[in-house]
């Protein structure tokens, strides 16, 4: 091998990069793909196609969204703040991509003698950071809702500010809770104290906690069912009736890496991050490393399947999109049965270790990502169920139920902590 | 005029947490879902450009003028179908035929499909049966101009069919 290569691998610069790549793979890549798949999700609980026009299966239509919103006019009311109208978007923005940069991604590998974690930044604050720059996303709806000048927009701005208040804390003191299951505030810590047996996740050590954060998170993410910020049928748009063109943008890109936070948070606090319940005991001290040649196998088939349904004809016609899609994905399959047939022949888990270190790596994540597909599709699965609060509901549900529940489940875990059975 | 009152039915302790009531709904959402996926051809939907929707047989689409065996329209220019419109769409210019048993004929005849309605009293009036309503819908053009129909676009064959 090369001494470049080995150089290349064993710089901390490599893996902070790495780790910033899939932190935008998951946010501003992933996208167009949220969009897509939330507007595919709805056509098909709804009974009907979706965007199905451009490009296989319709993925174009995200960034031909995306190309329309940005030629449009950006209108500023003449009334507006203009310099608070202008940074309400870029706040949520921020804010929503922000949270990305303590999530931990992978566990330890070791390359070379050299331990590395996909991890932008492993604060030993971790969790605290993500709500105090979470719960900074108000400001970006509040200041937009009072800034544009509009009385609709001012209410959402204001119903924004009440229901992220209220749910904050539910929501931190149901964290609290975990937190004294865990004993530790650092993320990566906390994924590894759920590996093993499946009722070391966090879902199973405080499943009260589990559910008031679920309830809080989807109120923070201002989504059905607590769209009451944007309300359609009360006040128009809410916050953002003022906003047009690409600020407009950042607020729909924004509400979708909120919901991509979320979802990650999730995972990373109460459904063991990136592991493979019984991991160890099932597939030896290298599960992962073990795993990688089945993923391979696995994804080979599914893109296999995809790339021969694209080639199908759609409508009764073939469309050129639809037959590049079916060519790149018969490729991809062939590149997948190469990688873990190469991997499987050499046997790279014993006998390569880097090549081990870096294929448990890519485990991990695609167990990761996994999971996150699910709890993404469930924020796209409860939009198009659930119907909108009323205010009152939303109130009395958060400072009547939630906040008394999340302090009952810190009485009950810190006795049962105490008692020394979690 | 007393208070209507309507008795709400009230909810068990079950219904009232939500969340199992919630799931129940969520399982109905998830099965409409998979079932569009798995079976696309039971959406109740058609992929419109490709796939046409079937009208029913009164459909009133756009105006076609019958022709007699040697392709002159069967028109008289008798202006009951002018006078029937209850939009003012047509507009009918007579002049006199050739054929000595005919006594008029249309030099212009002329839909505005702008300001047509679509009721079909023209064709109600018609004593000669010489207008009626195709299947034809697809009917956008680029300009005004173009939607004022003359003699030989009303006169064209139905879509599909002749």
């Amino acid at each position: 091998m090369p001494e470049w290569v080995k150089i290349v691998l064993t710089s901390e610069y490599t893996w902070a990069v790495a780790a910033l790549v899939v932190a935008y793979v998951f946010t501003l890549v992933g996208i167009p793909v949220y969009t897509w798949l939330e507007r595919r999700g709805a056509g098909f609980i709804q009974r009907r196609p979706g965007p199905n026009r451009r490009g296989p299966y319709g993925i174009i239509q995200a960034i031909a969204d995306a190309v329309k919103l940005a030629v449009k006019e950006d209108v500023v009311p003449a009334a507006a703040n203009k310099w608070l109208h202008a940074i309400a978007p870029m706040i949520v923005m921020t804010v929503a991509l922000t949270t990305f940069a303590v999530i931990p991604w992978s566990g330890d590998f070791v390359l070379f003698g050299d331990t590395f974690r996909l991890q932008i930044a492993d604060l030993n604050f971790g969790i605290i950071f993500i709500l105090a720059i979470s719960s900074m996303g108000v400001y970006g709806t509040a200041l937009a809702g009072w800034s544009s000048n509009n009385k609709y927009s001012l209410l959402g701005g204001l119903r924004s500010g009440a229901q992220m208040v209220s749910y904050e804390i539910s929501m931190g003191l149901a964290i609290v809770g975990l937190l004294l299951v865990f004993g530790t505030v650092r993320l990566s810590e906390m994924v590894f104290q759920q590996s093993g047996a499946i009722w070391y996740w966090g879902v199973f050590q405080a499943p009260l906690a589990f559910v008031i954060y679920m309830v809080a998170s989807y109120a923070e993410s201002n989504r059905v069912p607590f769209d009451l910020v944007e309300a359609d049928s009360e006040i128009v748009a809410g916050y953002h009736t003022e906003y047009s063109s690409l600020r407009f943008g950042l607020f729909y890109m924004g509400e979708y890496v909120h919901m991509a936070v979320i979802s990650v948070l999730t995972v990373v606090l109460f459904f063991g991050g990136w592991h493979i319940p019984w991991a160890q005991e099932l597939f030896g001290p290298q599960p992962y490393a073990v795993l990688f040649p089945w993923l391979m196998f696995v994804l080979a088939i599914v893109f296999f399947l995809i790339g021969w349904d694209a080639s199908l004809p759609k409508r009764r016609v073939h469309t050129k999109g639809n037959l590049i899609m079916s060519a790149l994905m018969i490729l991809a399959a062939l590149g997948s049965v190469l990688a873990g047939g190469l991997y499987w022949t050499y046997d790279a888990t014993n006998s390569i270790p880097w090549i081990a270190s870096l294929a448990g790596v890519v485990t991990q994540l695609a167990v990761l990502g996994a999971k996150f597909a699910f709890f993404f599709w469930l924020f796209i699965w409860i939009r198009w169920t659930m119907p909108r609060f009323r205010y009152d509901q939303l109130m009395k549900l958060g400072w009547k139920v939630l906040l008394p529940l999340a302090l009952l489940n810190i009485c009950i875990t810190s006795v049962l902590v105490l008692a020394g059975w979690l | 005029m007393g208070v209507k009152k309507i008795n709400r039915p009230k909810q068990d302790w079950w219904e009232r947490l939500y969340v199992f009531e919630m799931a129940r709904g969520m399982s109905i959402t998830l099965r409409h879902a998979v079932l569009s996926w798995v079976k696309p051809e039971h959406r109740p939907c058609y992929e419109y450009p490709e796939v046409r929707r079937p009208v029913a047989e009164r459909f009133r689409g756009r105006h076609r003028i019958r022709q007699r065996e040697d392709g002159s329209p069967s028109c008289v220019a008798c202006y009951c179908c002018q006078t029937a419109c209850p939009s003012n769409a047509i507009d009918i210019v007579a002049e006199e035929s050739d054929d000595p048993k005919i006594e008029k004929r249309p030099k212009t005849f002329t839909i505005n499909m702008l300001r047509c309605i679509f009721c079909g009293m023209c064709v109600e009036a018609c004593p000669k049966d010489a207008i009626y309503m195709t299947h034809d819908y697809e009917l956008a053009d680029r300009s005004r101009e173009q939607l004022r129909y003359g003699l030989e676009v009303l006169m064209k064959p139905e879509e599909g069919k002749d």
